[in-house]
């Protein structure tokens, strides 16, 4: 790119700036952006853009946005943008993003937030709408000028491709996940009326139904533990069974360990309730048997936490095989040679070399329970944790936003607490080598004992969980479980019926709206997701910065913050002006891609790691700039990995629900959501014919997308596709 | 014709620094135009780095870069006018021979057609016509490493950079390759820096070799001065295992020592070594054994004799320390034990300052 480029790249940014000042609509109003309703009231209303409401609308605070865009035309005349000239324009626009700060806090739904303008200007109306397009079309904007002025003042070798993208990652992670964080902590701190009262925060953080034996956090330990520990050991005899016997189950076990992946994360409890439920089949076997009342043990510890083991049990033996497989065969086979037998062979170098595995498979198990929502919410009963108990702080009778702000603060800090004890783990110790199998000479076969105790669990244990989910396919074609097993299509019927009429097909099952909301919202989600991690992987890997370390940990922990926690926090940071989003589809975009960009990052990181470095410098040595480079050499070669996030992040959009149920709305409603919400209400029939058409629906994207791209490619990448919380 | 006086590229104090690691250390140099010119020196020593700051892949933390007289040092890799031979070729995987060759000229802004005609041309130059729709998954190691030179050179750059181009090639073929490489330099006159770390492949191809030690420049001038000449024992160790042992210095000259090595008095060249403590490098090939004993010889013990085919290796013990020597002419290898007499030809040693 030639300097006149350069020039002609930094001016674009500029009309943009000022595209979004003169132009777009600077409020936000309730029928969304693409409505173009703004057009009535333009220029001069609140659909106008900031000039037409600062001259014709009286709200001059609005006019002085104007002033930093029209001097940052200055420096980027000069002929050569470079250290001095970099830094004005760098100022100018970060003076533009300030102001444009100010006004936004100065004005909540009330009015001012302070004295000195509303003397200046007057009162403003009750009802104030939030920033719109405009806002965000100009603040993008002048961010990218601060990263064009900064890339010339030298920061990242000058190339402003990858500062741009750095300001990017780094503003949307302020914006989304450290902004909304502090707003939670700060609520904390206030009483229900928003008035800053700091002793509140100590009389919450007090109650003893957080810390008293039988209180949420020693709840959420304990299940944490005990469904870490369970489903540990459940894996390790899963993988010990793939791995070192003859056993056939390997694709048994394959297929299940993608189940809960695409399977919605609450169906596991959905399925227990229709088995061992008052009116389980199992329990109506006992009772018809023994005459033996089977009552409610379900609901409670003993059933979240047999949910868990199911759900969990699959996502540790991911992590646990690839450990297994890992262990060098020539470590064993010199034990062997050293007279050692295989018992011994197994205790002193199979299970210790397998130990950081085992140990990371407990924490991603311990972490995956302390965030799961949905199954405590369906069969906790009294039994709370802290997931749950923060939703019922927000939507429960005795609404209060501190309490559910302060039991947010603390699931924070335990989930960070342990995501750092996971990373010290895996940091010192691995032993596996990164390559599989080496070559030559297979594993050791297990010793008798302990593969007669590992068949002995895994069979039936695998047997169990086919039978849950077999559950929820065939449990939507009966009338009424429990009570009435007569084969019917109704639930169906009342969920995607469809009648043909003259003006062409009506979707008049109940489901469809939240499926059709749910499947564009993941549609618009995945390649945001996608590209999202792959950026944040590609400055990560291949970017030498200033403050890269804090870079990396910031974004590495917003990928491991609880669902639950990122609902509440945006419920209290985007309900009011100046970001007015709850509610909104846009917003639900939004929580689909910070929460499910971890595993992209992930894959990308893995990908880039394969791929020579020299690769892109030989690109750059050919003329050809970043941006070019990262067009014709990386996303050529990071296809597979591009393909592989877009489809997670479709997948676990469509799945989710811990973040998305406090920010969906009558009008904004997903189809998990809605299911959870048939559930509660006791409609079991329609929640699990709906549920498995959604797993159906899951299974048949993610076989056509592997039968498109073909085995050969992808094969070894899907692990990474699925491993999702390694 | 002043254009052509100016120096290719020219280093002024150029230091490279990662944190508190000194990768370059304030190192001046210049490469003049249409020569080969080699960075030579063990791992870690600063040669990669060097190269890579001509590249403009990384960005010296102090001093200038001028390439062709023009102020680059803080100009990115894509706007100088350089091109490189990685070691490991970095031929782009998903891209045709053809489209690699032409990449380079594409994202100069050339019509596709036009560049593919020219990387045509360039592909017969190195011996790669009719291989041009292959991708490089299908090549040989050797026809790899021609396409990788063959993108580099289609760009006519001002300076064309070799990094280690001959360490994924076997033995066999490195030395043809080496002397391909040396051959296409000439023939079209190009400036070429090449970073090796074998002494051997630099004195092969080289018109004139840098050696750097600790990111450095520990010597550098032509070949056969660096050979002849070393200026300390790193160099004179580095430039084929020469022995170095300690001397008395009797007479120094202008240019010339007189040197007692044992009971052997010798007159040898030197450079710029003061009075004082001396020591004397010796090649392993400038060492004559007799297994008799001659009085104006260094008398010694054999305690190591290697028969190698084409010549014989020995290790001698002396009173000015155990010596290392190749024999050339072995008729037949004198056995362990004898008691042997050393004479040395005097353009095999030269005179170092004692370290």
């Amino acid at each position: 790119m030639s300097p006149a480029n350069r020039r002609i790249v930094g001016f674009g940014w500029l009309a943009l700036a000022w595209i979004g000042f003169v132009l777009l609509p600077w409020q936000g109003d309730d029928a969304g952006i693409l409505a173009f309703d703004w057009t009535k009231t333009w220029p001069s209303g609140t659909g106008g853009s900031a000039l037409g409401q600062a001259l014709f609308g009286g709200r001059y605070w609005l006019l002085p946005l104007a002033l930093p865009i029209a001097l940052a035309a200055i420096p980027l005349r000069h002929p050569q943008l470079g250290r001095a000239t970099g830094l004005a324009l760098a100022a100018c626009s970060l003076l533009a993003l300030a102001w444009l700060a100010v006004v936004a806090l100065s004005i909540d739904l009330r009015g001012w937030t302070w004295s000195v303008p509303q003397e200046l200007f007057g009162p403003l109306s009750r009802r104030n709408p939030g920033l719109g397009l405009g806002a965000f079309v100009y603040a993008f904007a002048a961010l990218m000028l601060i990263c064009r002025g900064l890339a010339a003042y030298g920061v990242c070798d000058g190339d402003f491709f990858v500062t741009g993208m750095l300001g990017t990652v780094v503003a949307t992670i302020g914006i989304f996940v450290v902004y909304p964080l502090v707003c939670m902590g700060v609520s904390a701190f206030q009483t229900p009326r928003g008035a800053f009262a700091p002793e509140m925060f100590f009389q919450r953080l007090a109650n003893p139904r957080i810390w008293a034996p039988g209180g949420v956090v020693l709840n959420t330990l304990l299940l944490g533990i005990a469904s870490a520990t369970s489903s540990t050991f459940l894996a390790l005899t899963f993988a010990l069974v793939t791995d070192r016997t003859a056993f056939f189950g390997r694709r048994v076990l394959r297929f299940l360990s993608i189940l809960p992946i695409i399977a919605p994360p609450f169906v596991v409890g959905l399925a227990l309730i229709l088995l061992m439920g008052r009116n389980g089949a199992i329990n109506k076997i006992l009772e018809w048997a023994f005459g033996f009342e089977g009552g409610r043990w379900i609901y409670g510890f003993p059933g979240v936490w047999f949910a868990q083991t199911l759900s969990f049990t699959p996502v540790a033996y991911l992590v646990l095989i690839g450990v297994i497989q890992g262990i060098n065969p020539a470590l064993e086979e010199a034990a062997q040679t050293l007279r050692a037998g295989p018992g011994r062979v197994f205790r002193t170098v199979t299970l210790p070399l397998a130990l950081p595995g085992i140990a990371n498979a407990f924490l991603i198990g311990f972490i995956e329970s302390l965030a799961d929502f949905g199954n405590p919410l369906l069969l906790g009963g009294d039994f709370q944790v802290l997931a749950t108990s923060i939703y019922f702080a927000i939507v429960g009778a005795r609404q209060d936003r501190g309490v559910a702000a302060v039991l947010g603060l603390i699931l924070l800090a335990i989930m960070i607490a342990v995501f750092v004890l996971q990373r010290r783990t895996l940091a010192n110790k691995t032993f596996v080598t990164i390559a599989g199998k080496g070559q030559g000479g297979g594993s050791m076969p297990l010793p008798a004992g302990v593969r007669w105790t590992c068949l002995a669990i895994a069979i039936p244990w695998a047997a169990l969980t086919l039978v849950i989910y077999g559950m929820i396919v065939f449990g939507g074609f009966v009338e009424n479980w429990g009570l009435n097993h007569t084969v019917t299509l109704k639930h169906y019927i009342a969920a995607f019926s469809v009648i043909s009429t003259d003006h062409g097909l009506r979707f008049t099952g109940q489901a469809w709206d939240s499926l059709f909301t749910t499947l564009k919202l993941s549609l618009i989600a995945a390649p945001l997701t996608a590209v999202f991690g792959l950026m944040t992987a590609y400055l990560l890997a291949r970017r030498r910065f200033f403050g890269r370390t804090a870079f990396e940990i910031g974004t590495l922990t917003a990928a491991a913050i609880p669902g639950t926690v990122l609902g509440i926090a945006y419920i209290l940071a985007f309900n009011n002006p100046p970001l007015e989003l709850v509610q909104t589809g846009l917003i639900v975009v939004i929580s689909f891609m910070v929460r499910n960009m971890g595993p992209g990052v992930r894959a990308g990181l893995a990908t880039l790691a394969q791929i020579d470095r020299s690769l892109e410098e030989a690109s750059l040595t050919l003329r050809s700039g970043s941006f070019g480079t990262v067009c014709r050499i990386l996303i050529p070669l990071l296809r597979p990995a591009i393909l592989a996030g877009i489809v997670y992040g479709f997948v676990s959009a469509m799945t989710s629900i811990s973040a998305v149920i406090f920010l969906v709305s009558p009008g904004v409603m997903l189809s998990t959501v809605y299911i959870v919400n048939l559930a509660e209400a006791g409609t079991y029939g329609v929640a699990i014919a709906y549920a498995s058409v959604l797993i159906v629906l899951m299974l048949a994207v993610i076989t056509g997308i592997q039968f498109l791209i073909g085995e050969r490619r992808l094969r070894r990448r899907s692990v990474v596709v699925l491993a999702k919380a390694t | 014709m002043t254009q052509t006086q100016l120096p290719a590229v020219e280093f002024r104090a150029v230091a490279k620094r990662y944190g508190p690691i000194v990768a370059v250390d304030s190192v001046s140099f210049t490469i003049e135009k249409g020569t080969l010119v080699t960075l030579l020196g063990p791992s870690g020593c600063g040669k990669t780095s060097t190269l890579r700051l001509i590249a403009g892949l990384d960005r010296a933390t102090e001093g200038a870069i001028l390439i062709n007289g023009v102020d680059v040092t803080h100009l990115s890799a894509t706007d100088r006018d350089v091109s490189m031979v990685f070691q490991s070729y970095a031929l782009f995987p998903h891209m045709t021979v053809l489209r690699n060759v032409a990449y380079g000229l594409i994202s100069s802004g050339k019509r596709r057609p036009e560049a593919e005609e020219q990387a045509r041309e360039t592909l017969t130059l190195v011996g790669l016509g009719g291989l041009e729709d292959r991708l490089p998954s299908e090549l040989s190691g050797g026809q790899q490493q021609r396409v990788a030179v063959a993108r580099a050179i289609v760009l006519e750059p001002a300076v064309l950079l070799f990094d280690e181009p001959l360490s994924n090639l076997d033995a066999r073929l490195r030395r043809h390759v080496r002397d391909e490489i040396r051959d296409l330099q000439q023939r079209l006159g190009l400036t070429a820096v090449y970073v090796t770390h074998d002494q051997v492949e630099a004195l092969a191809v080289s018109d004139r070799i840098i050696v750097m030690d600790q990111g450095r420049i520990a010597q550098q001038g032509s070949p056969v001065e660096l050979y002849r000449q070393p200026a300390n024992r790193f160099i004179a160790g580095f430039m084929g295992e020469a022995n170095v042992v300690a001397a008395r210095l009797e007479r120094l000259g202008a240019v010339e020592a007189r040197v007692q090595l044992g009971n052997v008095s010798l007159t040898l060249p030197h450079r710029d070594v003061a009075n004082g403590p001396i020591e004397v490098a010796i090649r392993p090939e400038a060492i004559r054994l007799e297994a008799r004993s001659i009085n104006s010889a260094l008398p010694g013990r054999v305690l190591r004799a290697v028969f190698l085919g084409d010549h014989a290796e020995y290790t001698v013990s002396t009173e000015v320390g155990d010596l290392f020597i190749i024999d050339r002419l072995a008729d037949n290898l004198i056995e362990i034990g004898t008691d042997v007499a050393l004479s040395f030809s005097p353009s095999g040693l030269a005179v170092l300052p004692s370290a």
